[in-house]
């Protein structure tokens, strides 16, 4: 009687156990990764902490912190207003033109802007002596301010809050869409060493101007009807 | 005459296996292209807190710091401005504004276009709500830059309303921000 002989080599090649354990393997790393995206979908980048809004301490001058182009420069207008308008009330209309000229010889200038005084003598015999004076505030080349990577507390920024008195000043930051993360940094800096700050959209195309008149502060955001 | 031939051969086929192991490796590519753009940030949710304010024992406490302690005790209502909608959350209701806020020749002009906007829907009368508890909360704009050249006419319908406003700004590439 003729008998199948059992087992035989070609059943051990055809043995299916090596890719079950392939399979049950990718099966594994799959569950890992899809677990791990989940979490990672949940996880949080990073917090924005918004400010109570406070109104500025009585009586206190504003700073402007230009953050655009992805850099920030502190845009302090009141020494250079200061210097360049000193005196000027006792000039003579008809020397006025010769006054500004040796003004602008030796024109203000700060850490990132210089600062220029111009004179117009038909807006002065149509809108009055004030506006008839305007400063000019231009970017000093190769100072472009410091981006978020060298915003820290050892910045020149810091530095410059370091010579203010948050008692007497307030910050207001001046943001375009581009510098946003610096803007924030920049805050975080301000706020730690205790002054008081608001910001708004702003940017700049120097040079600009603004006129020389009783509320002169420079350049800056507009404001909304309560903050004039 | 003896069959030489294997039956069992024949019966098993490795390619259904190969099918599976294909697909199986199709899907773990796509998980980790979905893995590698979510560890590169592109979509990680943002989260926006309330500062704390930080006020002295009340022994050592000044009038200012009363005021902020009075402002501490207000809770924010969170609304997002893109330029052209309001965006209330976190239930997301929104409003949408089809004309230029600039646009007008007034103020009140604005301002009666905004509320002709805001009426009859949730998010307005949240709005309403905190202007009649000015004491108790205040509204947060978190402003995308889309939204900056109009955040003037939108923030001040809001102080007119007598509600107290801050803005954040907001990045524009933000997608999934929860408030908090």
């Amino acid at each position: 009687m003729y008998r199948k002989p059992r087992g035989g080599g070609s059943q051990s090649i055809l043995n299916l156990d090596s890719l079950m354990d392939i399979l049950s393997c990718l099966v594994g790393v799959m569950l890992f990764l899809v677990i791990y995206t989940v979490l990672e979908l949940g996880a949080t980048s990073f917090q924005v902490a918004v400010p109570v809004p406070l109104d500025p301490p009585a009586g206190s001058r504003r700073v402007l912190v230009l953050a655009n182009g992805g850099t920030v420069r502190v845009l302090d207008a009141a020494r250079p207003i200061r210097d360049l308008s000193t005196g000027i009330d006792q000039v003579p209309v008809d020397a006025m033109p010769e006054f500004v000229r040796q003004v602008n010889l030796s024109a203000p200038t700060d850490a990132y802007f210089s600062y220029t005084l111009g004179y117009d003598a038909e807006m002065a015999a149509v809108a009055g002596r004030d506006r008839s004076f305007q400063i000019a505030v231009d970017e000093i080349p190769g100072e472009p301010g410091e981006t978020l990577q060298e915003l820290d507390s050892g910045s020149r920024y810091a530095s410059l809050l370091g010579g203010l008195d948050p008692n007497d000043v307030w910050i207001e930051f001046g943001v375009d869409a581009f510098t946003l993360d610096a803007f924030r940094r920049a805050r975080d800096l301000a706020e730690a060493r205790g002054f008081a700050t608001r910001w708004g959209p702003l940017s700049l195309d120097f040079p600009v101007s603004f006129s020389l008149d009783d509320d002169a502060q420079g350049p800056g955001p507009r404001r909304s009807l309560s903050q004039r | 005459m003896a069959n030489l031939s294997n039956d069992d051969e024949e019966g098993i086929s490795l390619f259904p296996m190969f099918n599976i192991l294909a697909c199986t490796l199709g899907v773990m590519v796509f998980i980790l292209a979905t893995v590698a753009t979510v560890s590169l940030g592109a979509d990680k949710a943002i989260e926006i807190v309330e500062a704390p304010i930080e006020l002295p024992d009340s022994s050592e406490m000044t009038v200012e710091d009363a005021a902020r302690g009075a402002a501490e005790r207000r809770r924010p209502v969170w609304i997002e401005w893109d330029g052209v909608q309001l965006t209330i959350y976190p239930s997301m209701e929104t409003v949408g504004f089809d004309r230029d806020l600039r646009s007008f020749d007034s103020w009140d002009e604005t301002y009666a276009y905004i509320s002709e906007r805001l009426t009859g829907t949730r998010l307005g009368a949240s709005v309403a709500q905190v202007g009649l508890e000015p004491e108790l909360r205040y509204v947060v704009l978190l402003v995308r830059p889309s939204g900056f050249d109009n955040l003037l006419e939108i923030g001040s319908y809001f102080e007119f309303l007598g509600i107290d406003v801050a803005h954040e700004p907001i990045n524009q590439q933000w997608q999934r921000v929860r408030v908090n």
